[in-house]
């Protein structure tokens, strides 16, 4: 017995001693810098020796919808091995909205950021300022990335002369539609709302009929976070949303008090699934694709999703609350300059994961071209073909349209802003929480960060 | 025996591996915190000293108390619904057959060895407003009226999460107090058998008293487990809706990570060292004065 319980302590003791020596950092790779970027070159590293040991880098992206599951899967993963052999990528899935805010955040505090991460402006932001981010100009300017753009800007450097992001210039197409399928309207006999007060009638007549009016994603208030408040903003005047952009007026405006109220009175009509501040991104979409929801208020990113799930999919413009405002001349987009790929400033291989962060943002454009047929100002040399009328619709539409306002939510708010906002919408959707209260929670956080 | 804990040497080389580990891991990160919980800090550098600001803050910040409310809902919950159903829980098991308290057992546990993550996509599952679980039977059994959101709803939703929370541990904390029964010496219970006393008279008379030191270890690591409650929080409804369901772990969590204020976060974190204590010290003050030998 003594015996075995001797041998017992001896397991166990070992054991701790591996997990000791497992917990502690590995030692460093005997590649040195100068080996690394011989390894770099796409070229150079097709040529590089079979046995040479591959240098490993961190990719973190978005995997909680379907499009950048499916730009990482089918083209990045894919192509990475023939653009970069020498090259082992280790994908770090880091789910979607607030979870992968603070994962990044986490990595972003830490000091220890993946190689090359997919960002929005509000996160890049916060990473940029921790001096986490690698200048690209360098390597947009070495592999002639820059030339690749009909909207030379998207490359250019910032005021300090540096570009922290690569993106693939699809953002400046995505717009916030409210989707909806053609059946439940016919047989239901509805007819397209134009006016605010028409939307809320409709929803009635909906939630009448036993369907969900308006499937959105409450989750941490996405939906009002990215678009539904700036939407109901210019519905009623674009002006106060350009304003906000700007920093030139606050959330006190009574323009936002109104679109404030707009939403809540969606929430009281039944406008939106039951237990909607508990729906995911997935859910969402879901309720919309399976039928039980008549209307979905999302991004034209997830259009050809869309079409290929609901073919009596179509949409209009979000209906105006203000008979000043046309509602097919008003665009909110959503491109940000710091929305897109980013490298981490503390790479081991910077070259390699600035070059990859250059890949990945072509990737991403050939998977709107192809799978899409979306257009991006990423030029790839695809030419697209078979658009489909309702792709079509879309662009003219967007084309048409004079007035185009920035989301505030990507390309303006910062990281205390973006929670702030977050949390008052996800309580504006309760239908308990006044506007007021909520104006009073937010405007000393806009006051404090934007004045 | 004596003479090793006679010798003043030896008990501080016992002691000494747990108390540098004590140190490392527990003692010294206060120090940092309670150095950052004075600046103004977004994570990455100190803007500046702000002495007690942001403890003002955090006291005038109505999601700071509504946090510190939510959390001690969950304690009273657990400590007063939770505890006494897994000390029934365990007097039952104690009269089950061999065959029936194996099952048990094995039930107990699962809940706890499973993932966080499942438990709490499990119990979202059964919160469903319109398929799950809770609401089906209530429509089931014409009870409609009271079929709601319970994760979105404010009347409901931290109690929801607690029942989660509660159920995941619930078997748990049965073992502990069954394996304390299986520690009375069994004479006791043949001498009040005898003496013509019943399942609830030999349950608080021998039972329940002799408990003692595992009640108070059951109380503390209970107490403690709901005070640091966050994973079911952050997984059924992140804090939501708005911040009406998040206790002061994921205030802290916020503050840090989402708002980037690390000057709040460890206010916060500092704040609620002191409220620990202060629990610890009043559980210790009430349970178990005299040690109990049989």
């Amino acid at each position: 017995m003594n015996k075995f319980k001797r041998l017992i302590s001896i397991a166990v003791a070992l054991i701790m001693v591996l997990s000791l020596a497992a917990c502690g950092g590995t030692a460093p790779t005997s590649q040195t810098p100068s080996s690394s970027t011989q390894t770099q070159a796409p070229a150079a590293s097709s040529e590089a020796p079979k046995t040479e040991e591959k240098i490993k880098i961190k990719f973190l992206s978005l995997s909680a919808d379907e499009n950048r599951n499916n730009i990482r899967e089918k083209y990045i993963k894919v192509n990475a091995p023939k653009e970069f052999p020498n090259v082992e990528i280790e994908y770090d899935l880091g789910g979607g909205g607030q979870d992968y805010a603070n994962k990044l955040k986490a990595y972003n505090a830490s000091g220890d950021m993946p190689d090359v991460w997919f960002s929005e402006q509000n996160l890049s932001s916060v990473v940029v300022k921790a001096g986490n981010a690698l200048d690209l100009y360098p390597y947009v300017i070495e592999t002639g990335f820059d030339k690749m753009f009909t909207m030379p800007e998207l490359v250019a450097p910032d005021k300090d002369g540096k570009l922290y992001c690569v993106q693939p210039g699809a953002d400046q197409y995505f717009t916030p539609r409210l989707w909806y399928h053609k059946d439940i309207f016919a047989a239901n006999n509805i007819q397209i709302p134009k006016t605010f007060d028409e939307l809320v009638a409709v929803c009635e007549k909906l939630k009448a009929a036993g369907y969900i009016p308006i499937s959105i994603v409450g989750k941490d208030g996405w939906t009002p976070n990215l678009h539904m408040v700036q939407t109901m903003i210019m519905a009623e005047d674009p002006q106060v949303a350009i304003d906000i952009c700007n920093g030139t007026t606050d959330f006190t405006n009574p323009v936002v008090k109104n679109a404030l109220e707009r939403i809540q009175k969606l929430v009281k009509a039944g406008a939106f699934a039951p237990g909607v501040t508990n729906i995911d991104y997935g859910p969402a979409i879901e309720l919309y694709t399976s039928g039980q929801a008549a209307m979905l208020a999302m991004f034209t990113w997830e259009l050809g999703n869309l079409e290929k799930a609901s073919p009596d999919t179509d949409f209009f413009p979000w209906p105006s609350a203000s008979a000043n405002v046309d509602p097919n001349n008003v665009i909110q987009y959503w491109g940000a300059p710091l929305s897109g790929y980013l490298a981490s400033a503390k790479s081991k291989h910077p070259d390699v994961a600035a070059k990859f962060a250059i890949f990945c943002a072509i990737q991403d454009a050939l998977y709107y071209n192809i799978e899409q047929k979306a257009p991006t100002m990423l030029q790839t040399g695809v030419e697209i073909e078979g658009i489909s009328p309702l792709l079509q619709k879309n662009l003219d539409q967007f084309n048409a349209a004079k007035i185009k306002v920035p989301s505030f939510w990507a390309a303006t708010f910062n990281a205390q802003m973006s929670a702030e906002f977050a949390t008052q919408n996800s309580m504006l959707l309760t239908g308990e929480y006044s506007p007021d209260d909520y104006i009073k929670a937010i405007n000393p956080v806009w006051l404090e960060n934007f004045n | 025996m004596k003479k090793y804990f006679g010798n003043k040497l030896a008990i501080f080389l016992f002691a000494f591996p747990a108390l540098l580990l004590f140190t490392v891991y527990v003692v010294y990160p206060i120090i940092p915190e309670l150095n950052i919980s004075f600046q103004k800090n977004d994570g990455f550098k100190n803007m500046g000293y702000v002495g007690f600001d942001n403890y003002v803050k955090v006291l005038k910040d109505p999601t700071f108390w509504r946090s510190n409310r939510n959390t001690f809902i969950m304690v009273l919950v657990s400590l007063f619904g939770g505890l006494p159903i897994s000390l029934l829980f365990a007097l039952v098991m104690d009269r089950m057959s061999e065959g029936s308290r194996r099952f048990f057992k094995f039930s107990s546990v699962l809940p706890a060895v499973l993932q966080v993550t499942v438990i709490s996509q499990m119990w979202i599952a059964i919160y469903e407003p319109q398929w799950g679980l809770v609401n089906s039977i209530l429509r089931a059994v014409g009870l409609e009226k009271y079929a709601m959101a319970w994760l979105s709803d404010k009347k409901t939703v931290v109690l929801a999460i607690t029942v989660a929370f509660l159920w995941q541990y619930l078997g748990l904390n049965a073992l502990l107090f069954y394996t304390g029964i299986k520690a009375i010496p069994r004479t006791y219970y043949e001498a009040a058998t005898i003496d013509g006393a019943g399942f609830f008279r030999i349950s608080f008379s021998i039972t329940i008293p002799l408990l003692q030191d595992v009640i108070k270890y059951v109380l503390v690591l209970s107490t403690l487990g709901c005070m640091s409650q966050f994973a079911h929080v952050r997984v059924m409804t992140a804090g939501g809706p708005g911040d009406l369901s998040r206790t002061v772990i994921y205030q802290l969590y916020y503050k840090a990570f989402s708002a980037s204020d690390y000057g709040q976060a460890c206010a916060i974190a500092i704040i609620f060292v002191i409220e620990c204590l202060i629990l610890t010290f009043f559980i210790n003050r009430f349970m178990a004065r005299e040690k109990i030998e049989f």
